[in-house]
């Protein structure tokens, strides 16, 4: 009798499984790769003046790039949103995703247009995030340290083991901030300076924004990392600062592609028109995100670093965001570096 | 022809002449087909081919045509005609898969699918799309069409069901595991311009894994780094999971309720929420190191980032499995053995040396293994607290979704895990020879077991003890940072973390499920209840047939059954989107592939259970019961199931609380219409809200508590029918 | 009921692998009699009998049980059911329990289940024993459980693999001449495997002996014991002198044999002229103290057992095994003999 029961209930339960709808027309998939929260308000907002009944599913930049790879054949995403933008390059090169030309192009600034040109149409910049430093001014001020302001700051004794880095392998971010390096000072000034950082390096961490969150709980004193990672952290209410170095530094465009072979390209379409304009932009900010928008008309949220006061180098997207160079790179690290072997 | 010939051909039948025949775009019990049951999409078979021109699935009627023939209009007169018509049943179940897949395969939604017979065939217009019921249940009835046949000519004495049941599981194993997984490793062969074995040996030799720097002032490839910490941490939870089972079964301990939570506990939490309660105690600024400094003058390092902070958190997280594993067979052992021993002059401490400790050898050797697979598969601890560690399901992990993607490297890695898995499992195998480890025989057992030695029941204590501490200290930790504002920083009291996920007004519409979490909540539990029935039922069927069935090839479908387990359960996902996106199987997006994906991945434990409690039961059991007119199927559910009711537990504890707590495979599996718990949660921790991630994870912990008490109560104690321990 | 039915071999053998463990064998067995299977371990006979069982599936050759091929039908399909050397009873049922398992799948009512099980428990004795948990019985109830288990369905056939084993001397001879009793009281037909021969020869109506896969003889007790046809099947049953001999001649069914220098006539059996083997009971050697007679020897060993003694002699024609039922012959050891033997005893088989 007990197994009867356990049975039923089983098939019951299978039953209303396989009973739950598949993909539908007339509605939108949304791979997106930004915070929870931020692709919540968009999709929610987004419904609410469409009536669009749009899911998104979020994952890693990495992740989602995979995840259009291995759905090719049978793509069940319809837009790809959010996410720092040598995936989405590499998914143009790859023509996985297709080209999109919105009247809204001229509203945007010229970094986000730029993205666009480069992928020949296929992705579009929508916001953009400054790599710097973020350190805990408890750790700080219990060492008694000033906390470092430019690059050069960084290999000073004090700092020594409390420096914490992504994996270059693992993270785009930390790659771009080899990358950062290499077009301020040379390849080989850059390579120099990031053996005498390694010394000071506590740990690569494989996720790029680990080392954030391990300076606000204060296991590290100083981060590696997108400033407005720090920002949002600060904003939660722990003990850190952002720092733009004083030499210039690097950046990532956040862009969006729409998927090849997408079941609702119309409603794709309209998300991505909407997702660029002022109101769209203006959600991150409800979204707990601080990256810069693209859309000119939208002033960025006052949690967010000051663009203005960061000095930005021209970074050389088509350059360093090509697999080749990015192989030479890492293989360089590599031999220079050699993580992983006992200091 | 036999009933359940019969019965097979009828369901052949009317799935053929009723039910659609590919996938549905809303699903088929929605029942919008009904609209139109004849169209193009939702058409049986029989109308596909008759109006809608799809000729090339005409041959499956065939298929069950035949033996209907064989069956009324030729019935089978003596021996030697019967045995005819079972080949022709047998070859009718075999052609009739072959073609269902083969033209599956060849004909998919754009059409043909390669190349040379796009130039055969240029002119050829049929599309079609997945595989719907009518299709599947067309496929299962070919299956035991096939094995009907193949029992009705004496194989595995003649038990069509122990047949069948190897059919459906060397069927679905070769479908869900092998397929994807097969498609992962060939990977390891592409290079750009097609496909190389030299790239294989390239890949798999690459000095990154295999390098003995580390003797040499160096650093060491990551495969001995993996195996390193495999070892330690299958032989630590073996070991601890082994001293948990001799303190809850042989000594008498008084608590044993608290006893059996706390030894479980781990298992019902999320692994990655033990690497951040381990940091929160012992990171660098952790409770306990800081209380450390303030006290000691010890000043706060980052140790536990590495070899020993992966050590700690896989040990706490894998020794609810040894376990679980363990107290079955601890409990196997047969009390009268150990008295032959004791009557031999046996001291205490040789009759656990000569006696108990050999009889638990398919015990620890499982339980063993289980931890190796489950550290090499293991990403959610390492990528959290690896440090500079690297281990292989890391680097396969970021060499396909990293920043510098490379599908081949990914591949290789893959075959050196898998190749380590096997030698694991050969080392095993070997261990356990073909000695005899029956202890539950027809005889009944009158003894009682002898007193454990006192070493042993020391070195139980003090292991089983501290771990215990060292659990309740993590566990308070979560149970602390779910009621504090901001753990670590703001400890004041607060019950916001849990209104924000679970919180329900009534308003005008009844109630309201405002709360964040109620809906991954709910499409997890739907999940682990869907799956783990369902996983411990494979589980326990190929356990079965491992231990008690002889045929060709087995030893190479045990190892297959692992692999899901073996490999970082991203990969498994990943490979579960390369597979079953595209016709004839094609069913990412739905909750389906969520539930296989369970099944197919936490199953071995199941296995690994079934098989050590099986072999200590003696097969003259299932004989009796064969040659007392019960069946295969009456023999397990009446004899092999009441006697192996630990492992029952074990595979369904496990598999539900691996569905509700897995991470690493759900990632490309789960959409937007079916999110689970742990994304959620990862979510939260992503933007630095640990109070809610804990006290999401602190809720889910007491469901899957109540959950587990819910199944012991289920499946019951076994009864041996021994007298009760006297201590 | 179900009536007694034959069983029949024909060709059949099993493989495992390359090992042959049963090789073409042919044999029948009549409906309501008693056969053993006996032979030493790794003959064979516990692989036919799982075979007829239905364990064990043929490589070749046919079995019919009654009317019916049943070759290829699984075990829970025949109407035949087994007593396992383990008993193998379930240990998480109690006696009753355990008693009614077989006839769960049959069409009765539980009371009628409970009924019947009882009523042959009484039959062996177990009355008052239902609620008992198996590990609470000792060996010989546990036996009994175990015969109750298999004769409740009332099978067709019964199957005994080495069912007293596990007993002491004394209980083991009460319950063979129990199972012998209870076959013949239901009738049934009963196959029974044993490597002992002495329990063989008390049970059987017809004994198959075994060697290597093959069978070496199949009759009566006293066939085999009166006629073996080879030096195994005499030496396994009842146990005999194996002595080389030289038949001189052949008259009739009658053969001279000289062995050691004497002359005697035994029944040809087929042989003819030339060498062969005398196969002589240990009890048929009559033993003389004194050393005059055609053939002598010396005692080698001499124990005295209380029921008989056994002697070992030296003897021209090799060393011979005596049992002397005679106590009041008490020889000793060195003591020359005279050897002659008795009537009955004595058999020729082929070297």
């Amino acid at each position: 009798m007990r197994a009867f029961r356990a049975a039923g209930l089983i098939a019951g339960l299978t039953i209303t499984v396989l009973a739950s709808p598949a993909f539908a027309q007339g509605k939108l998939n949304m791979y997106c790769t930004a915070n929870e929260e931020w692709c919540k308000v968009m999709a929610n907002e987004f419904n609410k003046k469409t009536g669009i009944d749009i899911a998104f599913t979020r994952r890693g930049t990495g992740e989602t790039y995979a995840m259009l790879k291995a759905e090719k054949d049978n793509p069940k995403g319809d837009i790809w949103w959010g996410g720092t933008g040598d995936p989405h390059l590499q998914a143009a090169e790859e023509k996985l995703t297709v080209k999109y030309e919105p009247a809204i192009l001229k509203e945007l600034h010229p970094w986000a247009k730029a993205q666009w040109d480069r992928s020949g149409g296929r992705t579009v910049g929508i916001y953009m995030g400054a790599i710097g430093f973020v350190y805990n001014k408890e750790v700080a001020a219990k060492k008694g340290v000033t906390p470092p302001a430019c690059w050069a700051d960084l290999l000073k004794p004090e700092f020594k083991g409390e420096i914490q880095m992504p994996n270059p392998h693992s993270s785009g971010t930390a790659y771009t901030t080899i990358a950062t390096l290499v077009q301020l000072w040379g390849e080989d000034k850059a390579f120099e300076y990031l053996k005498q950082l390694h010394a000071s390096i506590n740990q690569y961490t494989k996720q790029g924004p680990a080392p954030g969150q391990a300076a606000a709980r204060g296991e590290t004193m100083i981060a590696i990392t997108f400033l407005h990672d720090g920002a949002m952290s600060k904003r939660r209410g722990f003990p850190v600062e952002g720092v733009a170095p004083c030499e210039g530094t690097g950046y990532e465009i956040g862009s969006m592609s729409i998927i090849d072979g997408a079941r609702n390209l119309a409603n794709a379409k309209r998300y991505y028109d909407f997702a660029l304009s002022v109101d769209g932009q203006r959600l991150a900010d409800a979204g707990e995100s601080y990256q810069a928008p693209s859309n000119r008309g939208t002033p960025p949220s006052p949690y967010s670093p000051d663009l203005s006061k960061i000095k930005l180098i021209d970074y050389d997207f088509a350059k360093y965001g090509s697999s080749a160079e990015r192989r030479r790179l890492l293989a360089r690290w590599d031999a220079e570096l050699k993580v992983g072997a006992p200091k | 022809m036999s009933r359940a010939a019969r019965w097979w051909l009828a369901v052949g039948w009317a799935a053929m002449l009723l039910l659609p025949w590919y996938a549905l775009e809303d699903g088929l019990f929605s029942f919008v087909w009904l609209r139109d049951p004849w169209g193009e999409d939702a058409a049986p078979l029989i109308v596909q081919v008759l109006r809608h021109g799809r000729i090339w699935l005409a041959p499956l009627l065939l298929a069950f045509a035949v033996p209907l023939l064989f069956a009324f209009v030729l019935p089978p007169e003596g021996e030697a005609r019967r045995r005819r018509a079972a080949i022709i049943l047998m070859l009718c179940g075999a052609l009739g898969l072959v073609w269902l897949f083969g033209q599956g395969f060849a004909i998919g939604a754009r059409g043909l699918s390669w190349g040379w017979a796009k130039d055969l065939y240029g002119d050829f217009e049929g599309r079609q799309f997945g595989l719907g019921y009518g299709g599947m249940i067309v496929a299962v009835a070919l299956l035991f069409l096939l094995t009907e046949g193949w029992a009705r000519r004496g194989a595995l004495r003649g038990d069509a069901f122990v047949l069948g049941s190897i059919g459906i599981v060397v069927a679905t194993t070769i479908l869900f595991v092998f397929l994807p997984v097969g498609l992962v490793l060939v990977g390891a062969a592409r290079v750009e311009d097609g496909w190389s074995l030299l790239a294989v040996a390239k890949r798999v030799t690459s000095s990154d894994i295999w390098s003995l720097g580390c003797f040499v002032g160096a650093t060491c490839g990551t495969f001995w780094k993996t195996l390193l910490l495999a070892v330690v941490v299958g032989a630590l939870s073996t070991a601890l999971g082994t001293a948990f089972a001799l303190l809850a079964v042989r000594m008498g301990f008084r608590w044993q309720g608290a006893l059996r939570l706390f030894a479980l506990l781990p298992i019902i939490t999320p692994p990655f929420v033990v690497g951040l309660a381990i940091i929160l105690l012992v990171g660098r600024t952790g409770a306990l190191t800081v209380l450390m400094d303030d006290w000691f003058g010890i000043p706060p390092t980052r140790w536990i980032y590495g070899f020993p902070g992966m050590a700690l958190a896989q040990t706490l997280s894998f020794t609810p499995i040894a376990f679980l594993i363990m107290i079955g067979v601890v409990q196997g052992i047969s009390p009268t053995m150990e008295e032959a021993a004791l009557t031999l002059r046996a001291s205490p401490a040789r009759l656990f040396r000569t006696i108990t400790l050999p009889l638990m050898r398919p015990g620890l050797a499982n339980a063993f293994l289980v931890g190796v697979l489950e550290s090499i598969s293991d990403l959610g601890n390492p990528v959290i607290l690896a440090g500079n560690y690297d281990v292989l399901s890391v680097q396969i992990y970021f060499a396909l979704v990293g920043a510098q993607v490379d599908g081949g490297r990914a591949a290789g890695l893959a075959i050196v895990l898998l190749g380590l898995a096997l030698a694991v499992f050969v080392l095993q195998a070997f261990w356990l020879g073909d000695r005899s480890y029956t202890t539950v025989a027809g005889k009944g057992d009158t003894g009682t077991h002898a007193p454990l030695p006192p070493a042993v029941r020391h070195a139980v204590y003090w292991t089983a003890l501290p771990w215990i501490g060292i659990t309740i200290a993590v566990y308070a930790t979560i149970a602390f940072g779910g009621f504090v504002t901001n753990v670590g920083r703001d400890h004041s009291f607060t019950l916001s973390h849990f209104v924000d996920l679970f919180s329900i007004e009534s308003g005008a519409g009844g109630l309201a499920w405002t709360g964040g979490a109620w809906k991954s909540l709910g499409t997890t539990l739907e999940t682990a209840l869907i799956a783990a029935p369902l996983t411990a039922l494979l589980g326990l069927l190929i356990a079965y047939v491992l231990s008690r069935q002889v045929f060709a090839g087995k030893g190479a479908f045990e190892f297959i059954t692992m692999l899901s387990f073996a490999i970082p359960g991203t990969v498994i996902g990943l490979s579960y989107i390369v597979a079953f996106n595209t016709p004839p199987v094609e069913l990412t997006g739905t909750m389906a592939i969520l539930v296989i994906c369970f099944i197919f991945r936490d199953m071995p434990v199941g296995i690994r259970a079934g098989v050590a409690a099986l072999s200590q039961i003696d097969r003259s059991l299932d004989e009796s019961s064969l040659t007392l007119r019960h069946g295969g199927f009456a023999t397990v559910r009446r004899v092999i199931l009441p006697l192996i009711r630990p492992a029952i537990v074990a595979a369904l504890v496990f598999g539900l609380v691996r569905a509700m707590t897995s991470l690493s495979a759900v990632i490309f599996l789960a959409t937007a219409r079916h999110n689970l718990s742990t994304t959620y949660i990862v979510a939260q921790i992503e933007t630095a809200r640990f109070g809610t991630a804990i006290a999401y994870s602190a809720a889910l912990i007491a469901i899957m508590a109540a959950l587990i008490l819910a199944i012991q109560w289920l499946v019951g104690e076994r009864r041996l029918g021994r007298r009760a321990l006297q201590t | 009921m179900s009536t007694p039915a034959a069983v029949e071999f024909t060709n059949v053998s099993r493989r495992f692998g390359p090992v042959v463990a049963v090789d073409s064998i042919s044999f029948r067995v009549e409906p309501g009699t008693l056969v053993t299977l006996l032979g030493p371990s790794g003959c064979g006979k516990t692989t036919t009998l799982r075979m007829i069982a239905g364990l064990e599936m043929p490589s070749d050759g046919a079995i019919r049980i009654g009317e019916r091929d049943v070759t290829r039908v699984s075990a829970a399909e025949r109407d035949v059911s087994m007593v396992f050397q383990s008993y193998a009873l379930f240990p998480h049922m109690n006696v009753l329990e355990n008693v009614g398992y077989g006839l769960a799948v049959s069409p009765m009512t539980a009371a009628q289940r409970d009924e019947k099980a009882r009523a042959f428990l009484r039959k062996v004795g177990l009355e008052g024993y239902e609620k008992r948990q198996i590990g609470a019985l000792s060996g010989g109830q546990q036996q009994r459980v175990a015969l109750a288990r298999a004769l409740v369905l009332e099978p067709q056939v019964l199957l005994f693999d080495e069912p007293l084993s596990n007993l002491d001397a004394k209980l083991r001879r009460r319950m063979r001449d129990e199972i012998r009793d209870l076959q013949r009281e239901l009738g049934i037909t009963a196959v029974y495997v044993t490597h002992d021969q002495e329990e063989a020869m008390a049970v059987s109506d017809k004994i198959v002996v075994m060697k290597d896969g093959h069978i070496a003889q199949m009759g009566t007790p006293d066939e085999l014991y009166e006629a073996p046809v080879d030096r195994f099947v005499a030496d396994f049953i009842g146990g005999a002198n194996l002595i080389d001999c030289e038949i001189a001649g052949v008259e009739g069914d009658t053969a001279r044999v000289a062995v050691g220098g004497t002359t005697l006539s035994q029944p040809a059996r087929g042989l003819r002229s030339g060498p062969a083997t005398l196969a002589i009971r240990y009890a048929a050697v009559r033993l003389q103290a004194g050393g005059a007679g055609a053939l002598t020897g010396t005692v080698r060993k001499a124990t005295y057992l209380g029921s008989h003694r056994e002697f070992t002699i030296d003897s021209p024609i090799g060393e011979l095994f005596v049992i002397e039922p005679d106590l009041s012959n008490s020889l000793t050891v060195g003591a020359p003999v005279a050897i002659t033997f008795r009537d009955r005893g004595l058999a020729l088989v082929a070297r």
